[in-house]
């Protein structure tokens, strides 16, 4: 699943205590142990304790736990009811071939489905697709789709579907992040049920991209009827399908009654039980919570500060979800202030972690991340936490001095008259001046003075190709390693290389990672890649989001998943 | 008259070309590539070059406008949106009763509250009521709208329970969004009202009605502010036209799906047809309006003629 | 704001009786200031700003940027009067060394906007024809252009900084100056001394500075008192969307604007720099206020 880029994060607010912590994980594992706890109730509770969807499956691995679980309380689960969800932006389109805006994905993953997904223990499963074979060069994927699968318009999904889509994607797809993807492609009907993808090189991260809304399955007939107006009339195969739209304020769906492709981590495997799913816009975090306060929305997103308010109130339920995301201070090594690996290797060492996510996050929403792969997106590894320099500010301070650079008057260091100032760009987000600031503080600790400059988003992603920032603050969100592609090749100098990074080896291990199809020696991949970025330092890793979403009591049984994402083909309205 | 408007509006078109020629210009300056922009982060170098291609961006700020200009004369469209693929003119359209709504609410109550605030002023003048009146207005005028907004919504939504917090469709969605807007201009018509009418008072046709025994607050309210609406009604169109462009703030606090969303979102995501569409939006609703103004004016006080 | 200024720029202009209302004028006009409350509690309150902000930095208790994370949200008390934000900081000592960016914010943009609104305002007026029709439209072009979209233009060019958006604020009110002085001008031109003047060969320019530009002062004076608390709102509004003071400089619409998330954790990080610029903003307004009515002859019977 491609999680959606998000430029600003919220801000958020939970204090979890570190002892309490470790005990509840300790007293999560020895109820599964004692099979006190289904594998559903297990992922839940594992999720509100912030453990990664990685960390989850191995632990559900490692219990020997993969049978579905019971139903809960099956008695209460009466089809009827409408929900509202808070969402902070129109979703502008609902073709997903026309969009990377992040509200328009929570809106059309309820719409679209695709051929795979992802379940809990991270691996694929068939959605759409019925079983699949790999060829043994690895270019040749065959598809098996499941039958009697109906588009929300009564027409059949087939082969054609999936060639009519991917097709499509390639063609018109340029803000969908599998458009690229797409055109290094061809697909073949080998019968109504059969399709045949064939690639021009082997594709590891093939299946994580089509998995989720992005890859979503369009019937062939409605788009094309519906022209340019498709992005108003989108057509899918999953739970829901668009009844109303007003533009900018509230979008509506209904239940699909012929829902029948599920995944396969709901009890529910038919229609939904919730008749009416509402989006509303509320651009404003604060307007967001009010409203789920006074009962005009059913589930937000939580601040930090608002959290103790309502994680001690009964009428909601909180549901914690740890994004495939990563918040970093880049440090552009192309210019002469950050040129030297011992002033990198300050800098990082001079980062707080904690105090970050104490402060800024409140402890809640989100974790301290010391590798360029967090540990929710695959490829973590934890063996490479002590490589990544830890908080040391003396450390800091010497390494600095051994470059020469020493105390002037004021505290700040120099060297041959110049002052050691770098600047620092960041977004206009909150969360972004707030991070820039504590950074600023702790930098001063040791010597070093940051001048920090705010650009809105638009501006900012024109200026970072120039190359004139020292320090960039910025955060990205992918579920898939080869992100670091994205971010950190000399292909992408150009572009999304915001910190002017190239080292030739590195670039030659993230071609290796695209094309190991072994999922075991792809990671070992990029475990090498990662340690080459702790000793270069082109990113200091700071933190890892986690999205905490208040769901009122009214619905029952809504359920995330580990890396973010709402599930409710389980959840019913309780009025 | 018929030669005055004909001139004004010819004056107008200038105006319109002369904004639209700006704004195009603009987008040659404001960094910040549109195709990066809707994008996004993690867009490749090809899909950026790809629609940068097909949407024209490369070429000169002065061939696009040609464009533009080009498919409004030939087709009657504004383009289309970069973010949704609609028409301009649709997007706009869906916004605009919105902000129509909000604008007609705000311009409506802060203009009642404003005229009879002053009329209560001038009637009272140098008494502690004048002074309540002029404190009162101005400290709506003085405190940050956000800041405002925010306060109401704790208050009224959250502690009382009286209004919703965000939305729009009904009209108790209607009443946070207006006084938030409203509040900043009772002040100026407030004071505008009570300097008029103190004018009028003093005047020999007043003196004359008093005499005359007509009953004071026929005097009041038929003579004076008769006077004291002209420069009422210049305000009055001119806050139009500026609630036209839409309130964008005060829209993101309430959730209200107005024309100030559409343009500054647009703006920030570098959607420049829309930016465009709501500029011209913004220009129509300030030349009619001040048109209206200077003709209501023409017909309200003789003196005043047009060559 | 808008309108205010809209209201001053529009209302039918008419001598302000500045040449023939009193055998003294200044000597009148200082009587009816020193009479009018509006005028003294608003020159107070401007008196106090103006203190603060050459003094503040001398009265502040605590470093106003300091982050102290062991000090967050602490209740207003005798260590910090008026409370603790995020990162511990003081917020009595941040609105104390705000104060002096409140004054910078309102003098620079309003001087901007004073010298270009009367230079482009009488040569309009002076002229007509078609320089000022060329010249109107101009104006009118300004109005309609988006601010939001312009402050952008301004930082994008000249970088991100508080000061370069207080330029591009006063930019942005040129035309309300502008129309003003127009129509002053326009009016001031058809008095006799003024045709008097220009037949006896005195030169456009001396006749614009001597005969007209004194006409326009009043209304231009009150104008700016109250733009000057315009443009401490509009810097606040500008802060909500993430364009203005770059942390963590102390600006008090920065602080309001960020203190919004935590409105029920701490709301003294909202209440005391809205409760400030409420109180300057409006004694700057009841100064203009107070200041219309000192130099209105219309109001004096």
């Amino acid at each position: 699943m491609l999680v959606n880029g998000r430029t600003g994060t919220r801000v958020f607010h939970e204090r979890v205590h570190r002892m309490t912590h470790q005990d509840s994980i300790r007293q999560l594992v020895s109820d599964l142990e004692h099979r006190r706890l289904d594998r559903r109730a297990f992922v839940q509770r594992a999720g509100a304790l912030g453990l990664s969807a990685r960390a989850t499956a191995m632990m559900l691995g490692a219990m020997g736990v993969a049978t579905p679980a019971v139903a809960m309380t099956a008695a209460a689960q009466e089809p009827g009811g409408a929900m509202t969800r808070a969402v902070t932006t129109d979703p502008e389109t609902l073709d997903p071939h026309m969009t990377s805006n992040g509200s328009a994905w929570t809106v059309f993953t309820t719409i679209y489905s695709s051929l795979v997904y992802q379940d809990i223990d991270l691996t694929f499963k068939g959605l759409l697709a019925d079983s699949w074979e790999i060829s043994e060069d690895n270019l040749e994927l065959t598809f098996v789709l499941k039958d009697g699968v109906t588009f929300h318009d009564g027409s059949v999904c087939d082969a054609e579907a999936v060639k009519y889509t991917f097709e499509r994607l390639a063609a018109v797809g340029a803000k969908n992040p599998l458009y690229e993807m797409a055109q290094a492609l061809t697909v073949e009907v080998i019968d109504p049920l059969t399709v045949k993808f064939i690639f021009e090189e082997p594709n590891a991260a093939f299946f994580n991209a089509i998995s989720g809304g992005y890859g979503g399955i369009f019937a062939p007939e409605a788009t094309e009827a519906a022209g340019d107006d498709y992005g108003r009339q989108p057509v899918g195969t999953n739970a829901f399908k668009l009844k109303d739209w007003q533009t900018g304020s509230l979008v509506t769906l209904e239940s699909f009654p012929e829902t029948v492709a599920v995944e396969g981590y709901f009890e529910n495997q038919g229609a939904p039980y919730i008749e009416e799913l509402s989006f509303k816009v509320i651009p404003e975090t604060f307007a967001q919570v009010a409203s789920l306060e006074t009962g005009e929305v059913d589930a937000a997103e939580l601040t930090a500060t608002d959290l103790p308010r309502f994680e001690n109130n009964d009428q909601y339920e909180i549901l914690t979800s740890t994004d495939a995301e990563l918040g970093y201070l880049g440090l552009t090594r192309i210019r002469p202030l950050m040129s030297d690996p011992n002033v990198r290797k300050a800098i990082a060492h001079a980062i707080n972690r904690d105090e970050i996510v104490n402060t800024i996050f409140e402890g809640g929403l989100a974790e301290p991340a010391y590798t360029p792969l967090p540990p929710s997106v695959p490829g973590y590894d934890e063996s490479l936490v002590e490589l990544s320099p830890q908080y040391d500010v003396e450390a800091a301070k010497a390494l600095l001095e051994e470059a020469g650079w020493v105390e002037g008057d004021d505290g700040i260091r120099e060297k041959d008259g110049e002052r050691l100032a770098p600047s620092l760009y960041t977004t206009t987000a909150t969360t972004s001046g707030q991070l820039a600031t504590l950074i600023q503080a702790q930098l001063r600790l040791a010597g070093i003075e940051v001048e920090i400059n705010q650009l809105e988003v638009a501006a900012l992603l024109d200026f970072t190709p120039k190359g004139e920032h020292d320090m960039l603050l910025l955060s990205w969100g992918w579920s898939d390693p080869d992100v670091l592609y994205l971010f950190l090749s000399t292909d992408r100098m150009e572009t999304s290389n915001r910190v002017h990074y190239s080292n030739p080896d590195f670039d030659a291990l993230l071609v290796e990672g695209q094309q190991t199809m072994d999922q075991e020696a792809r990671m070992a991949v990029y475990l090498e890649a990662q340690k080459i970025l702790l000793e270069d330092l082109p990113w200091v890793p700071l933190y890892m989001p986690i999205t905490k979403l208040a769901v009122a009591k009214r619905v029952q049984g809504a359920q995330v998943f580990p890396t973010g994402g709402l599930l409710l083909n389980d959840a019913w309205i309780d009025d | 008259m018929a030669r005055y408007i004909i001139n004004r509006l010819f004056q107008a078109v200038i105006v319109l070309i002369g904004v639209s020629i700006a704004v195009a210009a603009m987008t040659e300056f404001v960094p910040g590539d549109p195709a990066l922009a809707i994008l996004g982060e993690n867009a490749s170098p090809d899909a950026i070059a790809a629609l940068r291609e097909e949407m024209g961006f490369d070429d000169p700020f002065w061939v696009q406008y040609g464009r533009f200009i080009e498919r409004l004369l030939t087709e009657g469209s504004l383009g289309t949106s970069l973010r949704t693929n609609r028409e301009v003119l649709v997007e706009i359209g869906d916004r605009l009763p919105y902000t129509l709504m909000l604008t007609f609410g705000a311009v409506g109550l802060s203009t009642v509250l404003g005229i009879t605030s002053g009329i209560l002023a001038a009637v009272r003048r140098g008494k502690p009521t004048d002074m309540a009146v002029l404190v009162g207005t101005t400290a709506g005028l003085s405190v940050p709208s956000f800041w405002v907004a925010l306060l109401m919504i704790w208050f009224f939504s959250i502690r009382l329970g009286w209004l919703p917090v965000a939305g729009a469709g009904t009209w108790q969605h209607l009443v946070l969004p207006t006084l938030t807007l409203a509040l900043p201009s009772i002040a100026t018509k407030s004071r505008l009202t009570r300097s008029a009418m103190l004018e009028a008072l003093g005047q020999d046709y007043i003196r004359t009605g008093r005499a005359k025994g007509l009953r004071e607050r026929r005097v009041i309210l038929v003579h004076a502010l008769r006077n004291a609406l002209l420069p009422v009604m210049t305000i009055v169109g001119l806050q139009f036209g500026a609630l036209l462009g839409g309130a964008f703030i005060t829209e993101v606090i309430f959730g209200w799906p107005g024309v100030g969303q559409l343009a500054v979102n647009s703006i920030l995501q570098r959607d420049f047809p829309v930016v465009q569409g709501t500029v011209l939006l913004v220009t129509v609703g300030f030349v009619l309006t001040n048109l209206i103004v200077d003709i209501l004016y023409a017909w309200a006080d003789p003196r005043i003629h047009y060559a | 704001m808008s309108s205010t200024t809209a209201s001053l720029a529009n209302a039918p202009t008419t001598d302000t009786g500045l040449n023939h209302a009193a055998r003294t004028p200044r000597a009148m006009y200082w009587r009816r200031f020193r009479r009018n409350p509006l005028c003294i509690t608003g020159a107070l309150l401007l008196a106090l700003l103006m203190f603060l902000a050459a003094f503040g930095h001398l009265l502040a208790p605590h470093d106003p940027i300091l982050v102290n994370t062991a000090d967050r949200f602490i209740a207003p008390g005798a260590q910090y009067f008026f409370g603790t934000d995020e990162f511990g900081r003081d917020i009595f000592s941040r609105i104390l060394y705000g104060a002096r960016i409140a004054v910078q914010v309102g003098i620079v943009s309003v001087v901007v906007a004073f010298v270009g609104g009367i230079v482009l305002g009488l040569i309009s007026g002076y002229y007509s024809g078609w320089i000022d029709t060329i010249l109107s439209r101009l104006l009118e072009i300004w109005l309609s252009f988006p601010d939001i979209l312009f402050v952008i233009a301004v930082v994008a060019i000249l970088g991100p900084s508080l000061n370069n958006v207080i330029v591009a604020l006063g930019f942005l009110s040129i035309p309300a100056y502008a129309r003003i002085v127009r129509g002053s001008v326009m009016s001031a031109r058809q008095e006799v001394y003024v045709e008097a003047a220009r037949s006896v060969g005195v030169s456009n320019a001396r006749i614009m500075g001597r005969h007209i530009l004194p006409n326009v002062v009043a209304p231009l004076i009150i104008l700016s008192s109250l733009r000057f608390g315009g443009a401490l709102l509009t810097g606040a509004g500008l802060s909500f969307i993430g364009l203005g003071a770059q942390p963590p400089e102390p600006e008090w619409g920065a602080i309001l604007s960020g203190g919004r998330t935590y409105m029920y954790q701490a709301p003294w990080i909202t209440v005391f720099p809205g409760i400030a610029i409420a109180v300057f903003v409006l004694g700057i307004n009841m100064l203009g206020d107070g200041l219309r009515d000192v130099l209105d002859p219309r109001l004096t019977r």
